[in-house]
């Protein structure tokens, strides 16, 4: 199984998370998956503008020529993307954000329904990977907060034709983990 | 009362949330109160925008719905605001928020996200102004204005008069739960053939539609 692992951690002195991601990351390499991991804050990433150039221009290319193709490539070939991030003012990072705003151009412009809601269809045919959330609490956070981030990403998944697997903490057991990424 | 509005989409000037924003902003100066605004995307203005919002006023915060949820230019804005929280008792919160997209389920867990962050802060809360269906909002005509610009500029004076957001208002400028099946027929007619498909071909790009260019490639 092939695994993209998106660190979204902005603080380079935020040892303990980059340690916990690692964790993850070796237990799911241990059981025979290949993974990459991302570490965002070490890539070129542009905001997207909204300018839709990559729906109605250059179809499928955005028009920031940064690092941000290489990554799409990756989610193209997993089978799951995992969002790693601390939790800031109650939900995952700007810079997480930033990367999660530009998969537009994996979808057509086109509208379609499904279950009687609008989305997109997608551009590359096949299936998105199964999306996960490894969050890092921030002081106050509580259950509502957890229960809000993850309904996000749901919807997130949903309209990219895909679903969230789960959203723990990234404290938790690293073989927990790489065992709900393998049920998918 | 100051009403700041913080535009957060990254399109500011020519944005559908400006578009949105503005006859609220009209029917809230209509009702006696004062209104600035700032392109919070831009970071030329971000720390000004910021500044403004510790100031006593009322805070809208508006922002377009990208990937089912903020843009990562609003999470910026929140992330820094999320600083001065325990501080900002004399700023009242407020928030629009609009989807491409016309159903109300969209824009769901935004508002209650929005809601849970204005009391994690400890600012009291006046609402989200949730509006369904916001793309074509800055090509409306304001001389020949729509539905949806009178009920926001309704809401906005009726705003400045009682510092409540009317519900009834709110629910129908939020957009239906479903589309009515006739519309669902439509809507992608139109949308699909004489939107996006008239700009592709326009843009010389309607043979690469479907193109497929990241399709094999190496690993970042
Ligand atoms: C990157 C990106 C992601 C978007 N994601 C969504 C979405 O998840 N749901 C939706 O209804 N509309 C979505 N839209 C459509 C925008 O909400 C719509 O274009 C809106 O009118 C933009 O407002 P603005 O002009 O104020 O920036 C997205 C647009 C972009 C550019």
């Amino acid at each position: 199984m092939n695994v993209t692992i998106l660190d979204g951690n902005p603080d380079v002195e935020r040892v303990p998370f980059s340690f916990m991601v690692g964790g993850v990351a070796r237990a799911l390499v241990g059981a025979g998956h290949e993974v990459e991991t991302v570490v965002l804050r070490e890539r070129v990433v542009h905001r997207c503008i909204g300018c839709f150039s990559c729906w109605l221009r250059t179809p499928g290319l955005c028009i920031f020529d940064d690092d941000h193709p290489a990554i799409l490539r990756s989610l193209l070939r997993s089978d799951a993307v995992v969002f790693a991030s601390p939790l800031v003012a109650g939900f995952y990072t700007a810079l997480l954000k930033t990367t999660i705003d530009r998969v537009i151009p994996l979808v057509l412009p086109y509208i379609e329904f499904s279950a009687g809601e609008c989305r997109h269809p997608l551009r590359y045919g096949r299936r998105m990977p199964a999306m996960a959330l490894l969050f890092d609490p921030e002081e106050g956070t509580e259950q509502e907060d957890v229960a809000i981030v993850s309904r996000a990403l749901e919807r997130f998944a949903r309209n990219a034709h895909s679903r969230l697997l789960f959203a723990r903490p990234l404290s938790d057991d690293p073989q927990e983990v790489r065992h709900a990424v393998e049920h998918l | 009362m100051l009403l700041n509005i913080f535009n957060c989409s990254p399109r500011g000037e020519r944005s559908n949330t400006r578009a949105l924003a503005r006859p609220f902003v009209e029917g809230f100066m209509a009702g006696g109160g004062e209104a600035r605004e700032y392109p919070a995307a831009d970071p030329a203005v971000f720390d000004a925008a910021v500044e403004a919002f510790g100031t006593p006023s009322v805070a809208m915060i508006a922002f377009p719905l990208y990937a089912d949820a903020m843009p990562a230019a609003a999470k910026a804005f929140i992330e820094e605001i999320w600083r001065l929280r325990g501080s900002c008792e004399s700023t009242r919160m407020l928030f629009l928020v609009h989807s491409g997209f016309p159903e109300e389920t969209h824009t769901r867990v935004m508002k209650d996200y929005l809601e849970r962050l204005a009391a994690r802060m400890g600012s009291p809360c006046d609402g989200v102004i949730r509006v369904g269906g916001g793309e074509a909002a800055r090509h409306a005509n304001s001389r020949k204005p729509g539905r949806t610009y009178m009920r926001l500029w309704e809401l906005g004076r009726l705003y400045a008069e009682r510092v409540v957001l009317d519900a009834a208002i709110l629910a129908k400028l939020a957009g239906p739960r479903r589309l009515p099946w006739p519309a669902r027929l439509l809507a992608p007619m139109i949308v699909n053939r004489l939107v996006w498909d008239r700009e592709l071909r326009r843009n010389g790009a309607f043979d690469r539609r479907r193109d497929r260019p990241l399709e094999a490639g190496e690993r970042p």
